[in-house]
């Protein structure tokens, strides 16, 4: 597998591989800083099983 | 249309989402694992491009994702606008950023391949130009949100912006046929059925069906924590609301001096 371009195959794979692993990362860590909050809201006492939007 | 409306429940949609996104993080992985095996291992180099033709298996999928997305949001933009659906709203606004995300995928993507084999990172082509306006949408929308609370006006503001926007989509898809353009021509979906080799379109279509698994469980993902930023938002107002009654009746209470 010889080929001059490598230097850019690798990265598009890397920009592209970076870019999914900020976004998961990203929507991870605000999941569990949302969790974390609405613990402390029911925590609280504020916490009524609100089930609409 | 049943199963729909139950969905506006967004205690149902999270029991649902909780049960399939595991399934759908998995079929992602091993779909992406199996694409990767075949882009590297198995299909051949191009006669023309060599293995620059690597770059294809990344650049399509997200190109198609990119437009996918936004007609995601268009269909959402309905939800809001026709049966003012608080989950179409929510599906409508977690879309944007992911389809800013594939869109930007695929134009680096692009550029990286365009460049050994155009001579040149960029050109004012019609494909190339329409999916960069695609990009500044998706920015305008995401800066649109922002800068709005979580209204009902602010999502039909939303929504009919998406909708106006929407008319890219086809000028992307038929750019390359509307005018001449240094972009390769439509080779999967066209009539008269693929022009590429079965060995690189299995691979291609299996990295395009991880991505799209991948888009759709993240797209859950980001639904999920927007339904739990609403809750935090109206449980923290409505903290606030009782604390300020509490103080206030306290105040009430206070003997005068």
């Amino acid at each position: 597998m010889t080929d001059e371009h490598w230097g850019y195959i690798a990265l598009a794979y890397g920009v592209t591989a970076a870019t999914i692993l900020i976004l998961l990362i990203r929507i991870l860590l605000e999941h569990r800083r949302l969790r974390g909050e609405l613990a402390r809201l029911d925590k609280n006492g504020a916490g009524e099983r609100g089930e609409t939007l | 249309m049943i199963a729909f409306s139950s969905l506006a429940n967004p205690a149902v949609f999270l029991r649902l989402t909780r049960r399939v996104l595991p399934w759908l993080g998995g079929a992602s992985a091993l779909l992406f694992g199996l694409g990767l095996y075949l882009v590297f291992f198995v299909s051949p180099a191009d006669y023309q491009q060599g293995e620059t033709v690597k770059i294809m298996y990344i650049h399509v999928p997200a190109a198609w994702l990119a437009m996918f997305a936004y007609m995601v949001m268009t269909s959402a933009s309905l939800g809001v606008l026709v049966w003012r659906h608080p989950l179409a709203d929510a599906a409508q606004k977690t879309a944007a950023t992911l389809g800013a995300a594939f869109t930007f995928v695929c134009l680096v993507t692009g550029s990286l391949w365009g460049k050994p084999m155009w001579g040149t990172f960029w050109v004012w082509d019609a494909r190339l130009t329409s999916m960069l306006i695609l990009f500044l949408l998706y920015l305008g929308l995401i800066a649109l949100r922002q800068t709005m609370e979580d209204s009902p006006r602010g999502a039909r503001i939303a929504a009919i912006m998406t909708l106006v926007g929407f008319v890219d989509i086809p000028i992307i898809k038929y750019s390359v046929d509307w005018w001449n353009t240094l972009h390769q021509p439509a080779s999967v979906f066209r009539a008269g059925g693929p022009t590429i080799a079965p060995s690189m379109l299995w691979p291609l279509m299996i990295m395009a069906l991880g991505a799209t698994a991948l888009f759709l469980a993240m797209h859950l993902m980001a639904i999920r924590n927007e339904i739990l930023r609403r809750r935090v938002a109206r449980l923290t107002l409505q903290s606030a609301a009782a604390g300020e009654e509490g103080g206030a009746a306290g105040e009430l209470l206070e003997p005068a001096q």
